[in-house]
């Protein structure tokens, strides 16, 4: 394995002993190190390089670590890249902005190469599945390009995402919201590679039953994605009107903002693409609000927001996924802490309780055969000895039914090298070092639920492309070829 | 939106004061620091700010207490005073913007949504005698 398989890193340190230690340690283990001597040299390697890894300096002239850190994960494209925070400093505080900042971990100079390699390691761990994620995400949007440009109407998913997410900037539509809709608007016709060749051309099929079908297909196909029940709703209901004169009937009561965005842009865009001038597309919809199929304001708001700086067929569109706010990637969890002493259990719940995550306490692993347990995200366990009765117990819940993918935290104090590697192959995924230290409890915590978060995304991912891809190659000749000439990698 | 601004923050713990600190004066904002009830009188005494940001939770006193302080002061009854806070919980907002705070933005900070969820409640107009 050479440097770049195993890693790309990024170390910046102005003190050229401290950076020349850490690049020793790092490419010592195989890691392709790129070192940077302050805060902007970092920046602008970052634009260049997609790192899976980036150890920033506290205090570096130019642009200190905070500053680096907060740009990088400001950015959509350097937002998932792991940072590791050093800091000289004792002070908790210091760490603590850090992390707040979206930095992923943190090490105290001087630094041990054990403890700097395992940080790396996991951390990369986690970048890798990201960037299978984005891989996955990418040949969604793909599927998108090809199904426009085979109905001849290159760029109408994106001009639909770009009008919907200006109109709810304007709005002020919530930036986890406007995500999701976002996604809804780049999908939303998805479900037409369902159709057969005759249905999917609407020239032919107007009126045409099976053309109806498309919602409720690319909603079928979204299915299995946790945390896209938004984006659903939005592929589901786009030929919906607030009248119910659409289709398919709707389910759950009124369509929400998202849906009501969306509808606007798409049928807009449509109009256009029919032929029509935006003066004459904007009179039908504010006709169509006259007879209550949307809300009048939020045609008025769109038709304004379009005349300002018009998108148009076969013009030039800007990247959606640049309009959304990067969402902090670490939403709170459901952390069950085990078996811990009283004092540990009080210390934990704090700082699991302040860092937003919900807490509940059991006296053993749970055993999700028993449809009683409660479920969680994520253990910490605190188990009384590092003994053979222990690793059974941890083996048992890590082989037992869910417990493969829920992250065990197990709480040591100075245990042998021996001890430690039979509970790691037992199935524990992290350690937490005794006495706890909170910023290290929160930090550690955040990695392992985004691990988890990532885990499951990247097969459910996976399974709606591979549903996708093997509907439209049984419905359509030209899909594979259409698909592979816009993503020459395809399939990966 | 927050360029030149002053803002107020009251706010007893060191790691959200550092965090508010780093994002403001990210934003070009002005800070003021008070960590108690009376260090906040006495900022808003010598220097009115465009807005105060604060902990529901400060030594000396409580959030709301201080904000009826605030209120009752006709210098100060036009100032916006956002909570902050990290009862988040339903009811919670309705008895936040009862007892007269403009808004509140709840704990833990979320960086990225943290200047844009605070500008809304800034005055359009700058004080005249604002710096």
């Amino acid at each position: 394995m050479n440097g770049s398989q195993k890693g790309r890193i990024l170390a910046a340190d102005d003190q050229p002993e401290n950076l020349e230690l850490l690049a020793e340690i790092l490419t010592s283990e195989g890691f392709e190190v790129r070192e940077a001597i302050d805060g902007e040299e970092a920046l602008e390697a970052a634009e260049m390089t997609n790192f899976d890894c980036v150890i920033l300096d506290v205090m570096m002239p130019r642009l200190d670590g905070y500053h680096v850190c907060r740009s990088l994960k400001t950015r959509r494209r350097t937002r998932f890249i792991p940072v590791i925070m050093l800091t000289a400093l004792s002070d908790s505080t210091d760490k603590a902005l850090g992390l707040n900042l979206g930095a992923d971990d943190y090490l105290s100079k001087p630094v041990y190469p054990a403890e700097l390699i395992a940080r790396v390691r996991s951390l990369i761990r986690i970048k890798r599945l990201r960037d299978e994620i984005d891989q996955a995400e990418a040949t969604l949007l793909t599927f998108v390009k090809a199904i426009d440009a085979r109905l001849g109407r290159s760029g109408h998913s994106e001009r639909v995402a770009v009008n919907s997410l200006r109109l709810a900037t304007h709005l002020g539509l919530p930036a986890g919201e406007a995500e999701s809709m976002g996604w809804g608007a780049i999908l939303h016709d998805i479900g037409m590679v369902s159709l057969s060749p005759h249905g999917f051309r609407r020239e032919d099929a107007e009126i045409s039953q099976e053309w109806k079908t498309h919602p409720e297909a690319g909603a079928r196909f979204l299915s299995g994605i946790s945390g896209f029940e938004a984006v659903r709703e939005i592929v589901r209901n786009h030929h919906q009107r607030l009248d119910g004169s659409g289709f398919p009937a709707l389910e759950g009561g009124f369509p929400s903002l998202g849906v009501q965005i969306v509808s606007i842009t798409n049928e807009f865009d449509g109009l256009l693409l029919a032929g029509k001038s935006a003066e004459e597309a904007g009179q039908d919809l504010r006709l169509a609000a006259g007879q209550k199929a949307y809300r009048l304001d939020l045609v008025n708001e769109f038709l304004r927001e379009d005349e300002r700086l018009p998108y148009r067929p076969g013009g030039p569109t800007p990247d959606w996924q640049e309009l959304v706010t990067p969402l902090s990637s670490s939403s709170p969890g459901r952390i069950a802490i085990v078996a811990a002493t009283r004092a540990n259990k009080d210390t934990l719940s704090h700082m699991l309780q302040t860092a937003g995550h919900h807490v509940l306490h059991l006296e053993t692993l749970p055993d999700f055969r028993n449809p009683l347990a409660e479920d969680f995200d994520l253990a910490v366990f605190e188990p009384s000895a590092l003994d053979d009765r222990t690793f059974g117990e941890i083996r048992r819940f890590k082989a037992g039914p869910g417990g493969a993918e829920r992250p065990l935290l197990l709480c040591s104090g100075p245990h042998s090298r021996n001890a430690r590697q039979q509970a790691v192959e037992a199935g524990i995924d992290e350690f937490l070092p005794l006495p706890l230290d909170g910023l290290e409890v929160v930090a550690r915590v955040k990695s392992l639920l985004r691990q988890q978060l990532y885990f499951r995304g990247l097969d459910q991912f996976r399974t709606a492309v591979k549903e996708i891809d093997e509907t439209a190659r049984k419905n359509h000749s030209w899909w594979a070829s259409g698909v592979s000439r816009l993503r020459p990698s395809f399939p990966a | 939106m927050l360029r030149g601004r002053t803002v107020l923050v009251v706010e007893d713990n060191e790691q959200n004061m550092e965090l508010v600190e780093f994002l403001l004066e990210e934003a070009n904002a002005r800070i003021i620091k008070a960590e108690d009830a009376r260090t906040a009188r006495e900022a808003m005494a010598g220097d009115p700010p465009d807005l105060v940001l604060m902990d529901m939770n400060i030594p000396g006193s409580d959030g709301t207490s201080l904000l009826y302080e605030i209120r009752r002061r006709p210098a100060w009854e036009r100032i916006p005073v956002v909570a902050l806070t990290a009862l988040a919980m339903r009811g919670d907002r309705e008895r936040i913007l009862s007892a007269g705070f403009q808004g509140y933005i709840s704990k833990p900070i979320n960086v990225q949504t943290f200047l844009s969820e605070l500008s809304p409640f800034l005055p359009t107009e700058r004080k005249e005698n604002g710096r």
